[in-house]
């Protein structure tokens, strides 16, 4: 803990001493001036036991409260001399923007359940990501925009995850991917994913989580590598899922296009969940985004305010306990 | 100035019915007569002569009351020794002057003294030296001497040394006298015990106790109070601790006790004055007491 306002300590002492030199003086000179009716050897009572008690006791009460005002005092003057905490704050930027890019074509159903349970659970500790999801087969379909909308998000996520368990043969959302011929047209779907990202000017992170297979069967608009391209032009980096063995020429397609953008490719094996992948990306993209540790000072009076107050109320009861 | 006697007169002749007499006039012959068996004469009964003073066979002849008249009594002299010092310009138990009750004992009794014809002497303190007056037989005389006691109190800077007062008597006063000593309750030390007995040897003494007021009250008083000889404020918060004026008033009782003892030893007749409403019906009560006295 250290102290904004150092002098301020020295002010309130200062006061202090001030107010006791008046009080003294004061007391004198009404002490001087102590008319009163004349009694006899009054003076004897000093001799009392029970007078030495009573004062005593008096004794006790005022050193009471001398010490409870000293305590507000203090109190008062570190709280007036602003306590502040100097807190190492790592500007752990939540700009992030995350478009997941799912192929629904048959054999990713797996991959793809497990990709958006995944983000269903983490939307619930994000604050200020975004999140938005777009899937694909023989034509892209965006599910919902880049939003920060968690309870949109999570309420999304979990009923496209429902339709997924269910056999249905085309999921109701499925709508809209079959538009051409074809399916599994990567190049088109990363194109329309990366199409997504808004305000390019805005200094955000950008990435893209590509669950598929890349097994294209059919003409593409935009080949894998344009796509690519074109998503490396937005400073969008693509994060590649591929449930397919290392070593295809197909995964290798896609890992030379993921490094390409700046992400990764990660292959689906035994060794690997879609879990521990989410989190190698995440990580990634704080390592890319990490800025400079800042220290900022907050302001903490809490406990000397509260000590101030307790002090203070207590003062006025034992003052007025004293005093009748 | 208002005569300090009027005032007396005011207070004593208040309870009687009766314009020029008064009960203490009866008391009053038990203050200065002995019951002398030398007898002098008859004389009819005065309202406030003792009953059993009436001479049953002289009335049975004559027809009306008729009371003994015995040597004794003849003139008189009271002495006052009054402990003028800063403990007289306090407070009594009434919460009213210490000084007006003092004027107000030897006034009455000094009234009555000049009316039946006796002499009052008045004794004060001045300083650490002891002062003696003329003696006087005149209201006049009355009226100056209490008002040398007022300025007296009223110009005390010390408490007054009691034994040097008494010594004072012992050495100055050749006469028997009737010596009334008017003081407070400051406790009668050895030293004044050793001088009472010696005047008690002389004179007859009787002792008049005008009580203080108490320093700690259950109820604050209003300005507070202090010391009369050194200025010691009593602090405000003592006021209104019971246990404080129980000690108080077991101190009062056991000093009253001893007070009491030391005089009774002597013979010595005694009476304690709360305050100036009491004070002439405590000082009848004992000159009453004092005619039923063993002499």
């Amino acid at each position: 803990m250290a102290l904004e306002l150092p002098a301020m300590l020295i002010v309130v002492a200062a006061l202090a001493v001030a107010a006791i030199v008046t009080g003294v003086l004061l007391g004198r000179r009404r002490g001087r001036l102590a008319a009163g009716a004349r009694v006899a050897r009054a003076e004897r009572v000093r001799a009392l036991p029970s007078v030495a008690r009573a004062v005593r006791m008096r004794v006790v009460a005022l050193a009471g409260v001398l010490a409870l005002a000293l305590v507000g005092l203090a109190g008062a003057a570190v709280v007036a001399a602003r306590p502040v905490e100097e807190r190492v704050i790592q500007p752990e930027t939540r700009s992030r923007d995350v478009m997941l890019c799912l192929d629904v074509s048959g054999s990713m159903t797996d991959v793809d359940a497990e990709v958006i349970e995944v983000f269903s659970r983490l939307a619930d500790d994000f604050r200020g990501e975004r999140v938005g999801l777009t899937i694909f087969n023989s034509s892209p379909v965006q599910v919902f925009p880049l939003t920060d909308d968690y309870a949109f998000v999570r309420e999304h996520l979990d009923s496209v995850r429902e339709s997924f368990e269910y056999v249905d043969d085309v999921p109701e959302f499925w709508v809209g991917t079959l538009n051409s011929d074809g399916a599994s047209l990567v190049g088109d779907g990363l194109a329309a994913c990366a199409l997504g990202f808004d305000n390019p000017d805005q200094k955000r992170s950008r990435s893209i989580i590509l669950a598929t297979d890349n097994e294209v069967n059919g003409a593409e608009t935009v080949t894998l590598d344009q796509a690519g391209a074109y998503a490396a032009s937005l400073d969008v980096r693509v994060y590649a899922i591929d449930p397919v063995a290392a070593g295809s020429s197909t995964g290798a397609a896609l890992e030379k296009m993921a490094t390409a953008t700046g992400g990764r490719y990660f292959g689906l094996h035994d060794a690997t969940t879609v879990d521990g992948i989410v989190d190698e990306v995440q990580a990634q993209d704080a390592a890319v985004l990490k800025g400079q540790p800042r220290i900022v000072k907050v302001d903490v009076p809490g406990p000397w305010a509260v000590v101030v107050v307790v002090a203070a109320f207590a003062l006025l009861v034992a003052v007025w306990r004293v005093r009748t | 100035m208002t005569g300090l006697l009027a005032r007396v007169k005011s207070k004593l002749f208040i309870a009687s019915t009766l314009k020029s007499v008064h009960p203490l006039d009866g008391g009053y012959a038990s203050l200065v007569r002995g019951r002398s068996l030398d007898f002098e004469d008859l004389r009819p009964y005065e309202h406030g002569d003792e009953v059993r003073d009436i001479d049953w066979r002289a009335t049975a002849r004559v027809g009306e009351p008729m009371v003994k008249r015995s040597y004794a009594e003849r003139r008189h002299s009271i002495l006052f020794v009054v402990d003028t010092g800063t403990g007289m310009q306090a407070l009594a138990r009434d919460e009213r002057s210490k000084k007006e009750l003092a004027v107000l004992t030897v006034g009455a009794l000094g009234l009555l003294a000049v009316r039946h014809g006796d002499d009052v002497v008045l004794m004060y303190a001045e300083g650490e030296r002891a002062r003696r007056l003329e003696p006087r037989r005149s209201e006049g005389g009355v009226e100056l001497m209490l008002r040398s006691l007022d300025r007296a109190v009223d110009e005390a800077t010390a408490p007054a040394p009691r034994e040097a007062l008494l010594r004072a008597v012992a050495q100055t006063v050749a006469r028997r006298m009737i010596v009334v000593v008017v003081t407070d309750e400051a406790p009668v030390g050895e030293a004044v015990e050793r001088q009472l007995r010696r005047l008690r040897a002389q004179h007859d003494v009787l002792w008049i106790t005008l009580r203080d007021a108490d320093p700690v009250l259950f109820a604050r008083p209003p300005g507070g109070r202090r010391d009369a000889a050194s200025g010691w404020a009593v602090p405000d918060f003592l006021h209104g601790s019971a246990e404080i004026v129980e000690e108080l008033h077991a101190e009062r009782v056991a000093e009253d006790a001893r007070r009491r003892a030391v005089l009774d030893r002597l013979e010595i007749s005694h009476v304690e004055l709360d305050g100036q409403d009491a004070a002439i019906a405590a000082l009848l009560g004992m000159l009453h007491g004092r005619s039923h006295a063993r002499r």
